[in-house]
């Protein structure tokens, strides 16, 4: 038995090492490229993907958030904001992180255009207390203001704006039917 | 080489180390748990943030192959985590609790991959080893259960450390990969990253005035921060800088973890760090732990007593 267990660690210990210096090592190369094809259903089967880019190449320099407008059959229009981690008490704001992750990091981006339907009719559901006066559209809006470099204005820490200072966006905005608030 | 090879991942070693990082990081895993609990349905139930038909990029191995996602399976697979979680820090059926804890949380990620952030991908990455490794031999409820049921006797069993090292080796990639990104970041060399990051909103947690708001501070820590991490990848592996090293590694997680929001993340990551002592330096650090728990023990019984 110990005879065959050896190997076939070796085995896998050269198995998995080699898939984590081709799928992962930062940048990129045509070679590992071209191994990847190899190891990468190994790497997404046991969910093995990584990017270790925190705060990196730059950290960022954007305080934003997600404001909702919903319009309800009325007519009425009602606004809210996705939990803003700055507004929360300490405990709060570790149970609620996973909120800005979702929101601020990824709906708020371009690059999450095929969320964005999704995330409007769970953002809908939520702003449905009355059946008889459903909300008929739904958009979403960023909000954001850039750090300067403290070269060019040094902010002292804790400092906010008010919100007249903030750029907006109005980035998405869908008609809602009744099977979307169900 | 080959020597070599054989020397780092087979040649028998301490297990009490091992046995001490696993109670760590299922803390951590447990903790986790704890955390998605009031959003659990938001995150990753059938009617929450994803839908069925969302795309996400995780599409691996995942229990909801075999079941159709309710929020009864749902909840049915988050209290496989937690309670394997609890299992795994208190080292009952170890290896099964590692590799149910991995299943039921890669099943829990492949549903919304949007509220997932480092640790996250940290905490899969190793109980994906934990279900290698040893770390059951020891300060667990399984080798309670042998010891009184006449199987084991005396202290635990060296053991070839091999999945040990993939954790070390997998924690040292880290640290190596975000200092490579970084170094490729102006505000990293300039050093004006801690400037930004400590003006981001919603990572604010405990003030640090003084130090926030002098660049000539702020510069030093952005330097030495980026040295920590490339440390932890890098200088970690020489033996006589280890100790400092790995101590350094948590003194910036502590830093980080009383100045920014980042929940989880810094525990799993100060807990990977304790397990890139050598074995032998796990044991030491272990024995040194109970000693101290033994000392603050006493010290309250005696307090009670008063």
């Amino acid at each position: 038995m110990k005879r065959i267990k050896k190997p076939l660690v070796v085995a896998f210990l050269i198995w998995h090492l080699s898939a984590l210096f081709v799928c992962a090592w930062p940048g990129s190369s045509a070679l590992r490229n071209h191994l990847g094809v190899v190891f990468r259903p190994y790497f997404g089967f046991f969910h093995l993907w990584q990017n270790w880019s925190m705060f990196a190449p730059e950290p960022s320099s954007l305080n934003a958030f997600v404001r909702v407008e919903v319009k309800y059959k009325d007519g009425k229009v009602r606004w809210f904001d996705l939990p803003r981690m700055s507004e929360l008490g300490y405990v709060d704001k570790y149970f609620q992180e996973r909120y800005r992750k979702w929101a601020v990091d990824n709906i708020r981006s371009d690059d999450s255009r095929g969320y964005w339907p999704a995330a409007a009719r769970y953002l809908a559901r939520k702003a449905n207390p009355d059946p008889l006066n459903p909300p008929v559209e739904i958009s979403l809006w960023r909000f954001w203001m850039t750090i300067e470099s403290p070269d060019v204005k040094f902010r002292p820490v804790g400092f906010r704006v008010s919100e007249q200072e903030l750029q907006k966006f109005k980035f998405f905005t869908t008609a809602l039917k009744p099977e979307d608030l169900i | 080489m080959k020597s070599g090879f054989n020397r780092f991942f087979f040649k028998k070693e301490p297990v009490e180390g091992l046995g001490m990082f696993r109670i760590f990081f299922g803390a951590t895993s447990v903790l986790n748990a704890v955390l998605m609990i009031p959003g659990l349905h938001e995150f990753f139930g059938p009617r929450g943030m994803m839908e069925a038909h969302s795309p996400t990029n995780l599409a691996g191995i995942s229990l909801f192959y075999f079941f159709p996602l309710t929020s009864l399976t749902l909840s049915l697979v988050f209290g496989l985590y937690m309670i394997s979680s609890l299992t795994l820090t208190a080292g009952l059926f170890t290896r099964v609790s590692a590799g149910v804890a991995f299943l039921s949380l890669c099943s829990l990620h492949a549903l919304n991959n949007l509220v997932l952030h480092s640790g996250d991908t940290a905490m899969r990455l190793v109980l994906f080893l934990l279900v290698f490794s040893r770390s059951g031999d020891s300060f667990s409820l399984d080798r309670w259960f042998n010891q009184r049921g006449g199987v084991l006797k005396g202290p635990p069993r060296m053991q070839a450390p091999w999945a040990q090292r993939l954790i070390q080796i997998q924690t040292s990639f880290i640290y190596f990969s975000t200092a490579y990104y970084k170094f490729d970041g102006e505000s990293w060399i300039n050093g004006n990253s801690v400037y930004y990051t400590s003006r981001l909103w919603d990572f604010e947690r405990f003030p640090v005035p003084i130090v926030f708001n002098h660049l000539p501070l702020m510069k030093p820590l952005t330097w030495i921060s980026l040295f920590v991490e490339w440390s932890l990848g890098v200088l970690v592996w020489v033996p006589g800088l280890r100790v400092p090293v790995v101590i350094a590694g948590i003194l910036l997680h502590l830093g980080i973890e009383w100045t920014m929001n980042i929940p989880a993340f810094e525990w799993v990551m100060m807990s990977l760090i304790f397990c890139m002592l050598s074995p032998r330096e796990g044991r030491a650090a272990a024995s040194r732990m109970i000693r101290m728990a033994g000392r603050m023990g006493s010290a309250i019984r005696n307090r009670v007593k008063k």
